[in-house]
């Protein structure tokens, strides 16, 4: 009864995640920001929702689900180390070509690829070495 | 476990819906990197198809080759080609339009064909009345072999398999010779890695630890193939993919090192060679061409027990062959043949 409610907390707050993921990558201004929401959402979700996966397949407890739960809980883990280092490297190429970011001063929505947001990239953001 | 196939058709419609989207946004797409990720979305969602009509080991197979090595094919491709399409080209405007027409007149062929196609898991058709029912009765009394997928492909259906695998090497062959001759003096590359330093850390420290793993799933799919969903060519494209991501994670130079040219093209042949081996071995004591009941006094061992043993012979050239036709694909296309610096 108590894993039947753990298991539905589990599915209920995964699905809030990928809800709130896709808000995240659709709402967000700019690439950074979206790509993060992306990451961060998919990564937590995706490991809650096999939890409750791994949790519903214990409560009959048996050799054979014990080694599928082990096999999730391999999913679960690669998951988590592919997953942000995937974000990591999409975000560390935006960063190299210089893919304008959003500020609370800018005017409008920086996106990729828009021109009138060049001058936020003077303040700061990039080490001296790699301007120019 | 039963499974019944109507459970969960709105899932198909669903999934089949979104295949078809992608596939039209990847054609209206105009920057070629894009229409390659939203190749790769396709291949994702074929994959889950395959899953729900378990045939875990195609999905598989899709998800390391369409959605994985492809995709990074493309992209390493697509370095070399001019990123936008001109629109105001009437020569290419006229291509297009030819390319639809004779698309469309294919497709209306294709589809006018699945008419007589019997319906999907229909129990009356002739595959399901004849064939099946005897290699499913026959396979493991026959070869020893539990999983009849692998007893068709690499036994009964031997001819078609080792064929495939020649196809495999062809593609690489082909690739090697058109690009290899290219000149490179005007060619263009995106610098899509970045000179900086240290930015490698955490790519290198996630490569590490899931590359050896990678490697060694490769390799149980491909000798648990007689077992369990697996194979040759599922086992190769796995190990061939490993290679591939330690080239993205750190530089095509570092895998080369690991993994070399020579050795590529040695794997490449001798995989095709190995199967042809075999099948030619059989042929000269006397029995068929593929035929690996022949090796039984040779090993020792049990006619029935010898196809088992062939399977497995065949499997591992199929799968060394895959292998190393990704990695020299990978080579040759995401350096524009020149083999010094790509993605």
């Amino acid at each position: 009864m108590i894993l039947d409610i753990l298991v539905i907390i589990a599915m209920l707050s995964g699905l809030l995640f990928f809800v709130a993921t896709t808000v995240g990558i659709i709402r967000f201004p700019d690439f950074y920001s979206r790509v993060h929401a992306a990451g961060k959402g998919d990564t937590l979700s995706t490991t809650v929702f096999l939890g409750g996966t791994i949790i519903y397949l214990l409560r009959d407890f048996s050799g054979d689900t014990l080694l599928t739960a082990g096999k999730l809980l391999l999913i679960v883990f690669y998951i988590f180390i592919a997953s942000p280092t995937a974000t990591h490297a999409i975000i560390d190429a935006g960063y190299e070509f210089r893919v304008p970011y959003w500020t609370r001063s800018s005017t409008h929505k920086g996106t990729e690829g828009d021109e009138a947001n060049e001058e936020t990239m003077d303040n700061g953001f990039y080490p001296e070495d790699l301007k120019g | 476990m039963t499974w019944d196939a109507s459970l969960l058709w709105q899932f198909d419609i669903l999934v089949l819906i979104m295949m078809v989207i992608c596939a039209v946004t990847a054609l209206a797409l105009e920057g070629l990197l894009s229409s390659a990720i939203v190749t790769g979305v396709y291949s994702f969602l074929i994959c889950l198809m395959w899953t729900h009509m378990m045939a875990v080991d195609v999905a598989f197979t899709e998800a390391a080759v369409g959605a994985a090595i492809s995709t990074v094919i493309f992209l390493g491709t697509a370095q070399y080609i001019s990123r936008w399409i001109k629109k105001d080209r009437s020569k290419e405007q006229g291509i297009k339009q030819l390319t639809i027409v004779i698309a469309v007149i294919c497709a209306v062929m294709m589809l006018n064909a699945t008419r007589d196609l019997p319906d999907w898991a229909n129990p009356a058709s002739p595959a399901s009345t004849h064939l099946s029912p005897g290699y499913i009765e026959q396979a493991y009394h026959e070869t020893a072999t539990p999983n009849v997928v692998t007893a068709v492909l690499a036994d009964y259906r031997g001819y078609d398999t080792m064929f495939e695998a020649v196809v495999v090497f062809a593609a690489a062959l082909v690739v090697m010779v058109l690009l290899r001759r290219t000149s490179h003096k005007h060619r263009k590359v995106l610098h899509l890695r970045p000179k900086r330093e240290g930015r490698d850390t955490v790519l290198r420290g996630a490569a590490q630890s899931i590359i050896p793993v990678m490697q060694i799933f490769a390799l149980y799919v491909l000798f648990h193939g007689h077992y369990s969903p697996g194979g040759g060519f599922q086992g190769g494209v796995i190990f061939g993919a490993s290679f591939i991501l330690l080239a993205l994670c750190y530089n095509l130079k570092f895998s080369m090192n690991r993994f070399r040219e020579h050795l590529v093209l040695w794997c490449c042949a001798g995989g095709v060679l190995l199967y042809a081996g075999i099948g030619a071995a059989c042929l000269g004591l006397g029995w068929n061409f593929l035929g690996y009941a022949a090796l039984a006094d040779l090993l020792g061992i049990s006619g029935k027990m010898a196809r088992s043993h062939g399977i497995l012979a065949v499997e591992v050239g199929v799968g060394i062959t895959v292998m190393a036709v990704m990695v020299s694909l990978y080579y040759d296309l995401a350096s524009g043949g020149d083999l010094e610096d790509g993605l």
